[in-house]
C-alpha cells in the first residue's frame, strides 16, 4: 500500500478550527452585499429601460416639433413629464430587480465564487448545520469583506442616452416646443366701429319698416325683440373693446332670428293642383285660380272678394249662378281632402250655394279674400325679414372684407404677404380694374397705356343709346364723376400724381406708389344702366375707381317671351271674350308659360 | 472530531494518490478514471461502454489492484446462467457420508465484480444482478448472503455489436450510478500505449488504500453540505428529463418517453459532493452537479419511438437541459 499518509481513522484530532460565525451573524452582511448588488442591477435595468424607451420619447419630441410649426406643441409644464417618466421607469426596474438569493447567485457567477454566497445564505437561514456547512459559513465570512458589488455588477453610464435625455429636458423646459400663443381676437378700430354704427342705424330703420299689420301678438313680440337687439348692437358698436368674432356672432344670431321669423310668417297654404286646375277651367273662377297658382295673393284676394261681392249683390243671372255653383261643386270635389284655406272656402261656398244661400257663399268667398290679403301682408313681412337677414349678414362680411375693414397695417412698401412691392410692379390680375374673373372682359378695356381710346361698343347698345359709359382710356371719363376713372388720361395722371387713386393710370395695368400708407378707400364712382337695343332689356354697370367693375344683365334670356305672354294675358282680360273662350286662351298661355319658364 | 478543512485536504490527497497509481496501469482516459473513482466513492456501480480493445477490462483490474479490492470477473455469454454469477447449491458429502446442500459462492462475492459484455447475457442472467447491485446481497433459497463491502459492479458493453445482444432493462440501467463512454484514445495516447503496454509484462501496481479507507472516504464525502437552492437545482435537472414536466425542453417533450428516477437525483448529489471535496470546498456548487450530469443521467433517459428513429443523442439532450434549466438562485 503506497500510503505515505496514515489512514484517516488513525489521524489525531486536529486543533479546533476557528469558530465559525453564527448563521445570524452572517445574514446581515450577506443581505447588505446582496442589497448593493440588487441596487446596481436595478440601475442597470433602469438604464436599459430608458435606452429602449428613449427612441419613443424622441419620436414624441419630433412630433411636438412638427406640431409647433403648425402652431400647436407641448406646453412648458410638460418638462415635468420627464422626471415622472424617470421615476416610473425606476420603479419598474426596481420591481424587476433580483431577490437577495438571486443577487448573491449573480455575484457568485460573475466573480466565479462557486455558489459561495448563495450556499452561505441558505446555510445561514437554516438551523442544525453540519460541520461542513459551518465550515462553508466560516469561509464565506472570511471572504465576504473583500468582495465588491461593483466588481460583480459594473455600471457603465450610457452617455449618449443621458445626453439625449438632457437635450429633451432642455427643449421641453425652454418652451421651444410650446404651442404658439393664441392670437387674440382683433378689436374693431374706430373707423370700423363708426361704420358698424352706421350700418346698425340702417338696420334699425329697415327693421322698423317691416309691415306688422298681419302679424300676431307673438310674432310682433319677436319682431320687437329683434329690433331691440339691433338697437343694442347699435349701442355696443359705439363702445371700445368690441372684437370681430363678437360682432360677427351677434350679426349672425340676429340674421338667424330674422330668418326664423320670416319662415314663421311665410307658411305655405297653397291649394292642391287639382283644385286649381278645376277652378281654371271655369271662366268665373279662372282668374282666382291663376292668381293662386302664380302666388299673387293680392290679386287672388281681389278676385275672391270681387266674386264674393257679385254673389252678395246678386249681380249674377240664373245661368251665371248655376255655372258658378257647378264650378264650385267640381272644384270642391277636386279639392277633397285639401286643408288649405282656399279649398275650405270653396267647399263652404259650394255647400252654401247648394243650400241656395248665396249670402253665405258670398261671405265665404269674401273671407277667403280677407285671408288671402292677410297672407299677402305676411308674405311681404317675411320678405322684409329675409332682406333684413341678408343685410345683417352682408354687414358683417362688408365690415371685414372691405379695405376699410383691413385689420393690419402693412409696413410701407410691402405686399400683403410681407414681401416688398417693387416699384412699377403689376398688381395681381384679379385686382386689375376692367376685368372680372368668370366674365368676359370688355374688348379694348385696360389694354392701352396712357392714350385715349374710342368708346368701346357695349353689346346691346347702339350709338347714342343709353347713358355714356366711362370707358377707361377716354377723356369722357373725366366727366363721369368727382373721382377720376383710372386710365382717363390727364385726369388719371393727375389723380395718380396726387397719390389719391389706386390702380394706376390705366385700367388693367399700372401701379401704385407704395411709399405712402394704404390707399384711400373708394366708393362706387358710377352706376350706369345700359339700355339694350330693340328693347331687349337693360344692363347695369357699377364702376368703382381702381376696383373691379361689375356688369350684370337685369334680364334673363327667357324673360322677353314671358313678358310677351304676360302682355297677351293682360290684353285678354280686357277684351270682351266669352268666358269659356277666355278660359281656353288662358289655359293656352299657361302651358306656354310653363314651357318658357326655366 | 476532525475538522473539515483537514478532511478536505486529505481527501484530495488520497484521491490524487489513487489517480497517480492508476495512471501507471492505464494510459490516458484520465477523465474516465476520475469518474470511475468518483462513482466508487459514492458506492455506485459503473457501466462502461466502448468498442473492444479500449482497455475497459484492464481498467477494472487496475482499479481493483490499486484499491486493494478483491476482484471477480464474469464474461457474459448468451448461455450464462445466474448461478454462474451468484453461485449455486451443491451437494456436499461430509466425512461421515452425510450429504447436505452447500451454497457455493460465485464470482459475484468479490469486492469488485467485473461483468464483461453484460448485454450479451440473457435478461434472466442480467436480472440476477439486480438484487446484487441494489441490495448488495444474494438470496439463495432461504438464505440471504451479504456481499463483501465495499461492493461494486463494473460492467462493460459493446455498442457496436447488435446481434446476439440483450439490451439492459431500464430497471437495471437505473442501478448503475454512472454510464461512462470509453473514447478511442488520441494519437498521443496511442503512442504512449504502444510504448508502455506493448510488452508482455504487466505494470506493477501498489494498492493505495483498502476497502475500509474507501468506505471512510465515502462516508466523509456524504458529509459535504448541500444547500437548498442546489438541491432544488438538481431536482429541476431531473425533472427536466421528464416530458410531462414544465421544466422539460421541447426536445425532451418530443423524443423522451421516460426520464431519470430519484436514483438519478441521489447519484447527482452524491457524486457532486465528491467533486466539491476534490475542489476543496465544503459545499456543493452548481458546477459540481453539471460536471456529473452527463454520466449520471445519460443512461436513465428512455427514448420514445421518435427519439430512437431520430437517433437521439442523450448527451446533447442533457446539454440542452443544462442550458434550459436556470442556474440556482436565478
Amino acid at each position: 500500500m503506497n500510503s505515505p499518509l496514515p489512514p484517516l481513522s488513525a489521524a489525531p484530532a486536529a486543533p479546533a478550527a476557528p469558530t465559525a460565525p453564527t448563521a445570524d451573524a452572517l445574514s446581515a452582511p450577506l443581505r447588505a452585499i446582496a442589497g448593493r448588488v440588487r441596487r446596481r442591477v436595478a440601475v442597470r435595468l433602469w438604464l436599459a429601460l430608458l435606452s429602449t424607451q428613449l427612441r419613443w420619447c424622441f419620436a414624441v419630441v419630433v412630433v411636438a416639433a412638427l406640431a409647433r410649426l403648425a402652431g400647436a406643441g407641448l406646453p412648458t409644464w410638460s418638462v415635468v413629464l420627464i422626471p415622472v417618466w424617470l421615476l416610473l421607469s425606476a420603479l419598474l426596474a426596481w420591481r424587476r430587480a433580483p431577490t437577495t438569493a438571486s443577487a448573491l447567485a449573480l455575484m457568485d457567477r460573475t466573480l466565479g465564487l462557486d455558489d459561495l454566497l448563495l450556499n452561505a445564505w441558505s446555510f445561514a437561514a437554516r438551523r442544525g448545520n453540519g460541520s461542513f456547512a459551518r465550515e462553508h459559513l466560516r469561509r464565506a465570512a472570511q471572504r465576504l469583506p473583500a468582495l465588491d458589488a461593483a466588481q460583480a455588477v459594473p455600471l457603465t453610464l450610457p452617455l449618449r442616452q443621458l445626453g439625449a435625455l438632457l437635450l429633451m429636458a432642455l427643449l421641453l423646459g425652454s418652451g421651444l416646443l410650446a404651442p404658439l400663443p393664441p392670437v387674440p381676437p382683433a378689436l374693431l378700430d374706430e373707423r370700423q366701429r363708426g361704420e358698424l354704427a352706421t350700418q346698425a342705424d340702417e338696420l334699425v330703420r329697415e327693421a322698423a319698416q317691416v309691415p306688422t299689420s298681419a302679424l300676431g301678438e307673438a310674432e310682433k313680440a319677436k319682431l320687437d325683440e329683434l329690433q331691440q337687439r339691433i338697437r343694442a348692437a347699435q349701442d355696443q358698436a359705439r363702445r371700445q373693446g368690441l372684437t370681430q368674432p363678437e360682432v360677427l356672432k351677434e350679426l349672425d344670431r340676429l340674421a338667424h332670428r330674422a330668418e326664423d321669423l320670416a319662415a314663421l310668417l311665410d307658411q305655405a297654404d297653397t291649394p292642391n293642383a287639382a283644385l286649381l286646375t278645376e277652378l281654371e277651367r271655369h271662366a268665373d273662377t279662372a282668374d282666382l285660380a291663376s292668381a293662386l297658382r302664380a302666388g299673387d295673393l293680392a290679386k287672388a284676394a281681389a278676385e275672391a272678394k270681387a266674386l264674393g261681392d257679385r254673389l252678395e249683390r246678386k249681380d249674377l243671372t240664373l245661368d251665371e249662378r248655376r255655372r258658378l255653383e257647378q264650378a264650385l261643386e267640381r272644384a270642391a270635389k277636386a279639392g277633397d281632402g285639401d286643408q288649405s284655406s282656399a279649398a275650405k272656402a270653396v267647399e263652404q261656398a259650394q255647400a252654401a250655394m247648394q243650400q241656395g244661400d248665396a249670402a253665405s257663399a258670398a261671405k265665404a268667398l269674401q273671407r277667403l279674400g280677407q285671408d288671402l290679403a292677410r297672407r299677402q301682408q305676411r308674405q311681404d313681412a317675411a320678405k322684409a325679414m329675409t332682406r333684413l337677414a341678408n343685410r345683417l349678414r352682408s354687414t358683417g362680411s362688408r365690415l371685414l372684407s372691405s379695405p376699410a375693414g383691413a385689420l393690419t397695417k402693412l409696413p410701407a412698401g410691402t405686399r400683403s404677404s410681407g414681401a416688398p412691392l417693387a416699384a412699377g410692379a403689376l398688381p395681381p390680375a384679379r385686382f386689375q380694374p376692367g376685368r372680372k374673373s368668370g366674365q368676359g372682359t370688355r374688348p379694348g378695356a385696360g389694354t392701352q397705356a396712357g392714350t385715349g381710346q374710342a368708346p368701346t361698343p357695349v353689346p346691346g347698345q347702339g350709338p347714342g343709346d343709353g347713358d355714356g359709359i366711362p370707358v377707361p382710356g377716354t377723356g369722357d371719363a373725366a366727366d363721369a364723376g368727382a373721382v377720376p376713372v383710372p386710365g382717363s388720361g390727364a385726369a388719371g395722371a393727375a389723380a395718380s400724381a396726387a397719390g389719391a387713386m389706386a390702380g394706376g393710370s390705366q385700367a388693367g395695368s399700372g401701379h401704385v406708389a407704395s411709399s405712402g400708407g394704404p390707399t384711400t378707400p373708394q366708393a362706387a364712382t358710377s352706376t350706369r344702366t345700359v339700355t339694350a337695343a330693340s328693347g331687349e332689356g337693360h344692363s347695369e354697370q357699377t364702376q368703382v375707381s381702381g376696383q373691379v367693375h361689375e356688369e350684370s344683365a337685369a334680364r334673363a334670356l327667357a324673360q322677353t317671351p314671358l313678358d310677351l305672354v304676360d302682355a297677351e294675358e293682360r290684353a285678354l282680360s280686357e277684351d270682351p271674350l266669352p268666358a269659356g273662350r277666355r278660359a281656353q286662351v288662358k289655359a293656352y298661355f299657361t302651358l306656354l308659360r310653363e314651357q318658357l319658364e326655366p | 472530531m476532525i475538522d473539515p478543512t483537514t478532511l478536505i485536504a486529505r481527501f484530495s490527497q488520497r484521491f490524487a494518490a489513487l489517480q497517480g497509481e492508476i495512471g501507471k496501469g492505464i494510459v490516458g482516459n484520465e477523465a474516465l478514471i476520475n469518474d470511475c473513482l468518483v462513482a466508487m466513492l459514492t458506492q455506485g456501480h459503473v457501466l462502461l461502454e466502448g468498442v473492444p480493445g479500449l482497455g475497459k477490462t484492464s481498467l477494472v483490474r487496475v482499479l481493483s489492484k490499486v484499491l486493494g479490492l478483491s476482484f471477480g470477473r464474469v464474461q457474459c455469454t448468451p448461455d450464462l446462467m445466474p448461478a454462474d454469477i451468484l453461485g449455486t447449491h451443491i451437494i456436499n458429502e461430509d466425512d461421515h457420508g452425510r450429504r447436505s446442500l452447500r451454497f457455493e459462492r460465485g464470482p459475484g462475492f468479490r469486492h469488485l465484480l467485473l461483468v464483461d459484455e453484460i448485454n450479451r447475457a440473457t435478461p434472466k442472467t442480467q436480472a440476477a444482478l439486480l438484487e446484487v447491485m441494489q441490495e448488495r446481497q444474494v438470496t439463495a433459497g432461504s438464505e440471504c448472503l451479504p456481499l463483501p463491502t465495499p461492493f461494486f459492479v463494473l460492467a462493460t458493453q459493446n455498442p457496436v455489436e447488435m446481434e446476439g445482444t440483450y439490451p439492459l432493462p431500464e430497471a437495471q440501467l437505473d442501478r448503475f450510478a454512472f454510464k461512462l463512454i470509453v473514447r478511442f484514445p488520441s494519437r498521443e495516447h496511442l503512442v504512449a500505449i504502444a510504448n508502455r503496454t506493448s510488452g508482455y509484462q504487466e505494470p506493477v501496481l501498489t494498492p493505495v488504500m483498502d476497502g475500509a479507507e474507501l468506505e471512510a472516504l465515502t462516508l466523509q464525502a456524504a458529509e459535504v453540505a448541500v444547500s437548498d437552492p442546489l438541491a432544488l437545482y438538481a431536482a429541476d435537472l431531473v425533472l427536466a428529463t421528464h416530458p410531462g414536466q414544465p421544466q422539460a425542453p421541447p426536445a425532451v417533450k418530443r423524443m423522451v418517453a421516460y426520464g431519470a428516477s430519484p436514483r438519478g437525483l441521489q447519484t447527482l448529489i452524491r457524486t457532486a459532493r465528491v467533486h466539491a471535496l476534490l475542489a476543496g470546498r465544503a459545499a456543493v456548487a452548481a458546477s459540481d452537479i453539471r460536471r456529473v450530469a452527463h454520466a449520471a443521467l445519460r443512461h436513465r433517459i428512455i427514448r420514445n419511438f421518435e427519439g430512437e428513429a431520430e437517433g437521439l443523442d442523450a448527451d446533447k439532450l442533457i446539454d440542452e437541459i443544462l442550458a434550459t434549466v436556470p442556474a440556482p438562485g436565478a
